[in-house]
């Protein structure tokens, strides 16, 4: 025969023996998810760097040309300045003041407005809608282009304003936008300011999503292995070569392979047609970065995910050789007790939870002891998981005998059996868990004082404010302050000495905050005692040394006088009836008022903002998590419903004469649910445990949120595996017929 | 027609309706026919065995008397239960009550004892009965490890260290443990050598007598068949009497 028609026919071989496989579904579906995971994995990794370039190009091609006199015209001034709503995500806004008629564009803008107008980026008008957005700069007359903005979900301005108000020395005279004007001296917007760099988003990909895929190839290509396994080594005996072996294998697995890879290559495709909003992080994937690759996101990743899973398929999918091979029973295999390192498991994790306590502070063994305990704990739970789940079986079939449930029995005895199956199945999912838990705690670290400044929020609300005025003077701080709404009380906050503080206002604005009004106009008065107020004690934590000496000055005119923020001086609002003031109101007041408006927040909230990114980043982590954990899950559950149904098909004889199918209820929700469960519930309790020395000692918590996803995911997934599992392996007892052979 | 067509029956007692009687079974798979009016009865105490070649449908056979496969025409009863036509809950039940089955290669779990295996078919029919019809008044385990011990089964040995010999009487006490009125036995010993083979024969052709039940033997083993009170050849869809002394040259193991 023809080499050509005998590939051809090995290929149909396999094929038709992938068709009707012990366990053929669920190895299908769990190619499919394999194929799928690696082609939107790799799909994804064309996106980022898509992204990456695009929002590279769009940010290059609005940078202004600054105008070096002679060469270049200058054609408008400008002026960077920031702002941030509620959710103290910061965002640039771009002051322009025109200085010729033929001032030309920067990209996204089709027209100059007037001054006094203003153009919005989308997601800015949406994100602001509720505070007033459309007002603040001035008046609102239409939105900057997506061409214009590093990505849709970019909060960006641009406010046209008179030459006049641009004074600054800070505003920049310039020529043009973009490289063809010149431009490259700086760069305008978030971009690169908050983003990582693109090899760190990679490198979370290839974690977060390719590794998951890869175990997740990994068990399909093992799943329903023993009647391969018996065909292959026929094929062997047979003198069939390696290749001939390979095609065999390819023929079984390229209808899943391929309907995976063509799932992920349509996701691919409608995300590159009409550009997609992630969930959790709601950052929006450009369409038109994508299309720029779609070939390769839509043709060579899905052939490379494709190529990859056979790889996987027949590096891993061999027959068993050594000594395992060689038993003539099953089950006398001796292994090494796993006992020993089972008792070192809550050794470890006291290590990691309480290691640092018998260190003095600031000793670096302190760090060490809780890594050390943290990797001690994740190297021994797959042995304290297989020691407890034949402990549980024992128990289990105890119950199951004693109670004549037969279900129970069984389920006990093969877990008692093979605990090994239920650690890998747990450990797995729990260590998945703990590694996230440890990645949200550290990045939960490197934003302690942005969730420090969150307790102070949470304690005293936005009733004080600190004011940093942009620009203007006398005048303009005494056109906001007389303009403020009624209730609140005004105050200066300033540090005239090298640790003094200083807090000057009228009488009504001092005892607003329960401090002491001297009987004079003028008159200064040591604060001897801590504040009553909390916030002032606020104020003085955030913007004071701990032993720095109070003054309370009584000074009516002290807020009209402008405020010298280099200094450290600060106009302080207060609500008269310790009621939230509107922040939104009093920013359009103050964009009305000063030239460039105010930075206008609770005190410390500037670690809020500054946190943002790191917040921001923090869902990425979340998002990549989750998606790993549920791949990871799928894998462990796909892992556990095949041994299931292996072993289902040796009940299939007897559940078929003596009847009783729903012994695999039991057996299932034993081996497949529950254990994704106890998965779930170790890698949460185990995660936040090793997470506390992190977190705890700076009074912060893991989110409940990610705690209650985690555990809900695996939950479900547990749910849907123990229903599939059931069903499957009482159809397949169903189906037995006397005479049958594996 | 059953005393005219059927090949050697054996007449049940008098009253007791036999373990088996299978009349006018017609089956087809695809374009094969393999039974042709297959005619077959059991008595309580009787055994008979089966002998025919490689896809002849003596497996075939065992499923339609299990009801795991619906015949074209023909009706077959269970100690008197017609069960053609019968719901699949009720087969099931027929199944449970009335059927024990020995296999190939004993189907035991090698993760249960061997009393747990035993005492599995009636956990799972949920018929923790006495032989007597008393229920519950003995432990299933307790009459598991009777059995086992009747039959030389070693009771503390995990059934993963069994030899296969005693995998096969433990497969037996698990077929008897409901107290069936009809055996069955798929190649019993096809997985056996030649010693274990005779010991597990004589105690698989025992039990008729011993409890009152048929047995249906299915087997290529000629020498395993001439045991049986009856040997009968299945060849052309339809059961015809073997001829002890010389077997046909197909039926030889």
């Amino acid at each position: 025969m023809k080499r050509t028609g005998l590939s051809r026919r090995l290929l149909r071989i396999g094929h038709a023996a992938g068709q009707h496989a012990e366990a053929g579904h669920i190895r299908f579906v769990a190619l499919l998810c394999a194929a799928l995971v690696l082609t939107l994995g790799g799909a994804s990794a064309v996106a980022v760097h898509a992204v990456y370039e695009g929002k590279a190009q769009r940010v290059a091609a609005r940078e202004p040309a600054v105008a070096t006199g002679t060469a270049q015209r200058a054609q408008a001034a400008y002026q960077v300045s920031s702002d941030w709503l509620a959710d103290r995500r910061q965002y640039d806004i771009v002051f322009l003041a025109p200085l010729t008629s033929d001032v030309p564009l920067p990209p996204g803008v089709r027209g100059w407005p007037s001054a006094g107008e203003v153009l919005l980026s989308p997601a800015l008008r949406e994100a602001g809608a509720g505070e007033g957005i459309e007002e603040r700069y001035g008046r609102t007359v239409g939105t900057i282009a997506d061409d214009g903005l590093a990505d849709g979900s970019e909060r960006f301005a641009y406010i046209v304003v008179k030459p006049q108000e641009l004074h600054s020395r800070y505003a920049s005279r310039i020529s043009g936008f973009g490289p063809g004007d010149g431009a490259g001296q700086g760069r305008v917007g978030p971009y690169p300011r908050d983003d990582q760099p693109e090899w760190m988003f990679q490198a979370l990909i290839v974690g977060m999503l390719f590794l998951p895929g890869l175990a997740l190839a990994w068990v399909a290509s093992r799943t329903g292995a023993r009647a391969r396994d018996r065909r292959m080594a026929l094929i062997a005996s047979l003198g069939g070569r390696a290749s001939d072996r390979a095609l065999i294998a390819c023929g079984e697995a390229w209808r899943p392979v391929l309907c995976g890879i063509a799932l992920g290559a349509a996701a691919t495709g409608a995300a590159a047609w009409r550009g997609v909003r992630l969930p959790v992080t709601g950052y929006v994937i450009e369409a038109a970065d994508l299309q720029r690759w779609w070939w390769p996101a839509t043709l060579l990743v899905p052939l490379a995910a494709a190529l990859c899973l056979f790889a996987v398929v027949l590096l891993f999918d061999r027959p068993a050789s050594g000594r395992r091979q060689r038993m003539v029973r099953p089950g006398q295999g001796h292994r090494r007790s796993p006992m020993v390192w089972a008792m070192l498991c809550p050794v470890m994790l006291f290590l990691g939870v309480q290691g640092a306590r018998f260190f003095p502070p600031e000793n670096p063994a302190r760090l060490f002891a809780t890594w050390a305990g943290t990797a001690g704990t994740l190297a021994t739970l797959p042995a304290a998981v297989a020691v407890t789940a034949a402990a549980l079986g024992r128990g289990l079939a105890r119950i199951g005998r004693r109670r004549r449930l037969p279900g129970l029995l069984v389920a006990g005895r093969r877990t008692a059996a093979h605990p090994r199956t239920v650690a890998r199945m747990v450990a797995g999912v729990a260590i998945a868990l703990c590694l996230l838990f440890q990645a949200v705690a550290w990045q939960m670290i490197f934003g302690q004082q942005a969730t420090a400044a969150q307790l102070t929020l949470d304690r005293i609300g936005l009733s004080t404010l600190e004011v940093g005025p942009k620009g203007g003077g006398k005048r303009a701080q005494a056109r906001f302050v007389t303009r403020l709404p009624q209730g609140t009380e005004t105050a200066l906050f300033s540090t005239p000495g090298a640790r003094g503080v200083r807090i000057a206002g009228d009488c009504t604005a001092l005892r607003t905050l329960a401090l002491p009004c001297p009987g004079d106009e003028g008159a200064s008065t040591a604060l001897n005692e801590r504040p009553s107020d909390p916030r002032v004690r606020e104020l003085l934590a955030w913007k004071a040394f701990p032993d720095a000496a109070v003054t309370v000055t009584r000074d009516r005119n002290a807020t009209r006088k402008p405020v010298d923020a280099e200094n450290g001086s600060t106009l302080i609002l207060t609500s008269r009836d310790g009621e939230d003031l509107d922040v939104a109101a009093l920013k359009e007041l103050a964009y009305d008022s000063f030239p460039r408006g105010a930075r206008i927040d609770a005190p410390g909230a500037d670690y809020l903002v500054g946190g943002a990114p790191n917040r921001d980043q923090g869902r990425w982590s979340v998002l990549l998590g989750i998606a790993a954990l549920t791949i990871l899950a799928l894998a462990a559950g796909l892992s556990g419903m095949a041994e299931h149904l292996r072993s289902g098909r040796a009940l299939a004889p007897l559940t078929a004469l003596a009847g009783g199918t729903g012994i695999f209820r039991t057996t299932a929700a034993w081996g497949v649910g529950m254990p994704l469960l106890l998965a779930g519930l170790t890698g949460t309790l185990a995660g936040g445990w090793l997470a506390q020395p992190l977190v705890g000692p700076r009074g912060l918590e893991v989110p409940a949120a990610l705690t209650t996803v985690s555990l809900l995911v695996v939950a479900l997934l547990g749910l849907l595996m123990w229903w599939w599992a059931a069903t499957a392996a009482a159809r397949q007892a169903d189906a037995w017929q006397p005479g049958e052979q594996d | 027609m059953l005393a005219s067509d059927a090949p050697t029956l054996a007449t049940a007692p008098s009253g007791e309706a036999p373990a088996l009687r299978v009349r006018g079974l017609s089956y087809s798979l695809a374009d094969r026919v393999l039974f042709d009016g297959l005619d077959l009865q059991v008595a309580r105490g009787e055994s008979v065995a089966v002998t025919g070649a490689s896809g002849s449908g003596k497996s075939t056979l065992l499923s339609c008397v299990l009801g795991l496969i619906k015949p074209g025409e023909g009706t077959v009863a269970v100690t008197g239960t017609p069960t053609t036509g019968l719901s699949g809950k009720r087969m099931a039940r027929v199944r449970s009550e009335s059927i024990g089955m020995v296999f190939q290669f004993g189907e035991l779990l090698p993760e249960l004892t061997p009393v747990e295996n035993v005492a599995l078919a009636p956990l799972l029919s949920r018929t923790a009965t006495t032989p007597s019809g008393d229920p519950k008044s003995e432990d299933p385990f307790v009459r598991a490890e009777g059995l086992l011990t009747d039959l030389g089964v070693p009771v503390r040995t995990a059934t993963s260290r069994l030899s296969g010999g005693e995998r096969q009487r433990t497969a037996v006490a698990r077929a008897l443990m409901n107290a069936p009125g009809l055996l069955l036995a798929d190649e019993p010993t096809g997985a056996l050598d030649a010693d274990t083979r005779e010991l597990v024969a004589d105690l698989l052709f025992s039990l008729p007598r011993r409890h009152s039940c048929g047995l249906l033997v299915v087997t290529h083993d000629v020498t395993v068949a001439q045991r049986a009170d009856r040997v009968l050849h299945l060849r052309h869809g339809r059961l015809t009497p073997a001829d002890r002394a010389s077997a046909p040259d197909e039926v030889r193991p």
